[in-house]
């Protein structure tokens, strides 16, 4: 009983809050006559997600298909890279600080190169979806490994453990938590780097992304789409973190206090 | 006393030199004329105005704010951010539609410069044959000639990517088609040492205007005299830069590092045959017809871009009354 | 089975701290050996040194058999108990007693019998299947003795272990430390600053002075029984009180001679 309680307590003020602010942007735009080009009431916007229904969904799922790859790559190579940097101090220190530039470039500034490189199509949407992520992956999986318990380390070099069994049964177990919250971050920032990939490379094939969805309605001036892509896009952003947070409990049901 | 006396006689020349025109107004009218894209010789004869001094004959003040990748210049001026703004002759009809209410008042260019681009050793050698295969064409594919080409050609195999608004992709990969115009990118390509074939997208017999000049239509109304002001100071423009686009160029390269003054010289020779034409022979540099907006109107609601044709004389104003 | 440990004028310098001055020491195999001293004497340095953690600066240090032959500290098999449980906290307590093992290279079905059975004559066994955070202080240290028997030692080193806990945990875990010890018959030494503790668990207590510490008392103990109610007799008393005058003294003379010319 109280279980539902809670759930309508946490899902009812936010929802609510959305309710408030698209009757407001409702009336708003019409009583100041606002022109739809320039922002449209949330009532075309719905009008155009469903009129498009169908299109708009297959659009959908190609970008949440990229962001996914996207993310999984940058998850993978991430955890991959930061571990590998932490079996030595030199490779860290040496290496670590080029990592930083996949955070500080901008996406929108080598995109284009991807472009030329990896030419048009999925490979550089999920390239520079997995581009934006990896960061935060690196930097969390490195600062997890680092913070591992000195008195657990000695408990495993007086056990005589080998550096392999170190690393699969107390550094990447102590560095779960703090990896866990790098993926979060990180599936946030993939959606974005697909549709500014998208922006960028266009998709192979007869239905156009978000990130070309986008485009192409600004430029037919048709701001209502515009929306209802973005609308579609964060949702992506939000599932993808959806799944990684429903992840992320179970994998940190057991680290509640450490002994 | 003697100095008193200096300071009247030096105000007095000082009013009196005001150039050709007597009438010298106190202050002059501040516009912002936003271009759709960097500097480059379709402007030719906007910057050619500026520097020879046209608009402020006109008593305007013109600030030209450059474009670029990104920039909405209709809605810019629909909106009223700016008062004047290039767009190209469907984006009058086609935001009309969304609830922005452009009126056109110059046509710099009286046949579109728009085109596609093919490398020179590609085995393509006419548009058809390119609408008909599978190649890759970056280009806007909301852009109306996209509709009619796929309209007469087909176009069912050809795989579109986005345009970057850049030539780095086209040079990168000869297999690329992209959409240019006619007169700019190719002879770019060319001095780097790219040789080219340009479709033209008119041929298709989809030809609007191009490089015009629009308003909002409630500045229309309520300052017509500035809207025939600038017109006149842009067709004066324009033939300066007609007859000597040299300066001009010089000008326009030093606040463009994508494209150099040689380029725009070429350019500028080539794109001269479609600034001209029996209208503006009759009418003048930058005249609009009833006629054309109209046909216009309708090719775009046969392709499906706009529900409605508009009444012609909303969409433009022209007096062909201009002195040249 | 158990293991003996000679020890033969151990020295320790942490740069110009000189911290054991000289140690002379002889386990017994199969005994239990209790070090006192005040804080910062070495006591664990020198456990620590015996089970091969930490180096001394000088001295000589050797594992024997109970033929007397000696031994390598790897072939030596030593247990640690620390003073923390050092858990791994993303694993139950069965996997965690396992852990030893696992590391050895055991198969998984043997290691998992044995873990059994450690952890069952730690009588932990209905809480196998919890986490550390899931356990109390006391479950945790058994949990962690577990660990420690799991590999059968010759050589059960402990750092006081019990330190954390409330008294009565204390006691109970002390009487099953003593009985696993008799039992199984391996060496202990163990690191306390409790001297009941000492008292009721060790054959043997052997004290520190302060650094740079010498060994100043060796004190053989003898209990009539070790149940709980012994920590009352007399017997034991008395031995508390010899090694806590021990102690004291030890303290006193290594405190500064005068006090500044104060005069109380």
């Amino acid at each position: 009983m109280s279980r539902a309680r809670t759930i309508v307590s946490l899902v009812l003020p936010p929802l609510a809050t959305v309710l408030i602010v698209i009757l407001a942007w409702e009336g708003a735009v019409s009583f100041f006559s606002v022109p739809g080009y320039l922002l449209p009431p949330p009532s075309r916007v719905a009008a155009a997600l469903w009129s498009d229904r169908v299109d708009l969904l297959w659009s959908t799922a190609r970008t949440a298909g990229a962001t996914a790859a996207g993310f999984a790559i940058a998850a993978t190579l991430g955890v991959t890279i930061g571990s590998t940097l932490s079996f030595s101090l030199l490779l860290e220190r040496g290496i670590y600080p080029l990592t930083l530039l996949f955070q500080m470039v901008p996406l929108v500034a080598i995109a284009p190169l991807l472009v030329i490189w990896l030419g048009n199509g999925p490979n550089t949407v999920i390239a520079a979806s997995a581009v934006v992520a990896i960061f935060p992956v690196i930097a969390n999986t490195v600062g997890g490994l680092r913070s591992t318990d000195p008195l657990l380390e000695e408990l495993f070099a007086i056990s005589g453990a080998t550096r392999w069994q170190r690393w699969t049964r107390l550094g990447l177990p102590s560095a779960v938590p703090s990896i866990v919250t790098g993926l979060r971050i990180a599936a946030g920032l993939a959606t974005i780097g697909a549709i500014v990939g998208e922006f960028v490379a266009g998709f192979g094939g007869d239905v156009a992304p978000l990130g070309i969805v986008i485009t192409a309605s600004l430029r037919e001036f048709r701001t209502e789409k515009v929306f209802a892509a973005v609308a579609l896009a964060s949702l992506v952003g939000f599932a993808l973190f959806g799944v990684v947070s429903a992840l992320s409990t179970l994998l940190l049901r057991r680290y509640d206090a450490s002994p | 006393m003697k100095r008193i006396i200096a300071l009247v006689v030096a105000g007095f020349l000082a009013a009196c030199d005001s150039g050709s025109n007597p009438r010298q107004p106190s202050s002059l009218v501040r516009v912002r004329l936003q271009l759709n894209w960097v500097p480059e010789p379709e402007f030719g004869g906007i910057y050619a105005a500026e520097r020879a001094g046209f608009f402020k004959d006109e008593g305007l003040d013109v600030e030209i704010i450059k474009g670029g990748p990104g920039v909405a210049a209709p809605q810019l001026a629909a909106s009223g951010q700016v008062e004047f703004a290039v767009v190209s002759g469907d984006q009058v009809l086609t935001l009309r539609e969304a609830g922005g209410e452009l009126v056109a008042v110059y046509a710099s260019f009286q046949s579109d410069p728009m085109g596609v681009m093919v490398h020179e050793a590609s085995e393509f050698r006419s548009m058809e044959e390119l609408w008909k295969s599978d190649a890759t064409v970056a280009c806007e594919t909301n852009l109306p000639f996209v509709a009619m080409l796929n309209e007469k050609f087909g176009g069912k195999n050809l795989k579109f990517v986005p345009h970057q608004g850049s030539v780095a992709q086209f040079a990168a990969n000869p297999k690329l088609a992209q959409q240019c115009f006619v007169f700019a990118e190719p002879v770019s390509l060319e001095l780097k040492g790219i040789k080219t074939r340009v479709f033209p997208t008119s041929a298709s017999g989809y030809d609007p205007y191009n490089v015009v000049i629009a308003t909002n239509a409630q500045y229309a109304r309520e300052y017509p005299e500035t809207v025939r002001k600038l017109a006149r100071a842009l067709a004066r423009g324009w033939q300066s830069y007609l007859d000597e686009p040299g300066p001009t160029n010089e000008r326009m390269a030093a606040a463009n590092p994508a494209m150099k003054k040689d380029a725009m010289d070429l350019a500028a020779s080539k794109q001269a045959s479609l600034i001209t034409s029996a209208d503006t022979a009759a009418l003048g540099l930058g005249a609009m017809t009833s006629a054309r907006w109209t046909t216009l109107a309708s090719q775009l609601k046969d392709l499906g871009k706009i529900k409605s044709i508009p009444t012609a004389t909303d969409v433009f104003v022209w007096s062909s009354a201009l002195p040249q | 089975m158990g293991v003996g440990v000679s020890v033969r004028d151990a020295r320790k310098q942490f740069g110009a701290v000189e911290v054991l001055a000289g140690i002379h020491l002889d386990v017994e195999p199969g005994s239990f050996v209790a070090l006192i001293g005040p804080s910062g004497c070495g006591k664990t340095t020198l456990l620590r040194a015996i089970g091969g953690v930490d180096a001394l600066t000088s001295g000589e240090l050797v594992l024997r058999a109970p033929s007397g032959k000696p031994l390598q500290s790897s072939e030596a098999e030593i247990a640690f108990c620390f003073q923390e449980p050092r858990l791994l906290p993303w694993r139950t307590v069965q996997h965690n007693v396992e852990l030893p093992l696992e590391l050895a290279g055991v198969s998984a079905a043997e290691r998992g019998d044995r873990a059994s059975d450690a952890i069952s004559r730690m009588r932990l066994s209905e809480a196998a299947d919890r986490t550390p955070a899931q356990l109390s202080g006391g479950m945790r240290m058994r949990a962690a003795m577990a660990r420690a028997l799991v590999t059968k030692p010759r050589l059960l080193l402990l750092d006081e272990p019990f330190g954390a806990l409330d008294e009565v945990t204390r006691y109970e875990l002390d009487e099953e430390l003593l009985t696993l010890q008799k039992s199984e018959g391996f060496t202990a030494i163990l690191v306390t600053h409790s001297l009941p503790e000492a008292v009721f668990l060790a054959d043997r207590v052997v004290v520190f002075s302060p650094r740079p510490a010498r060994l100043i008392l060796s004190e053989t103990i003898e209990l009539p029984s070790h149940d709980d109610s012994v920590r009352t007799s007399d017997a034991f008393n008395r031995h508390v009180r010899r090694v806590s005058d021990a102690l004291h003294q030890a303290i006193r003379e290594a405190m500064p001679t005068g006090n500044g010319g104060a005069t109380t």
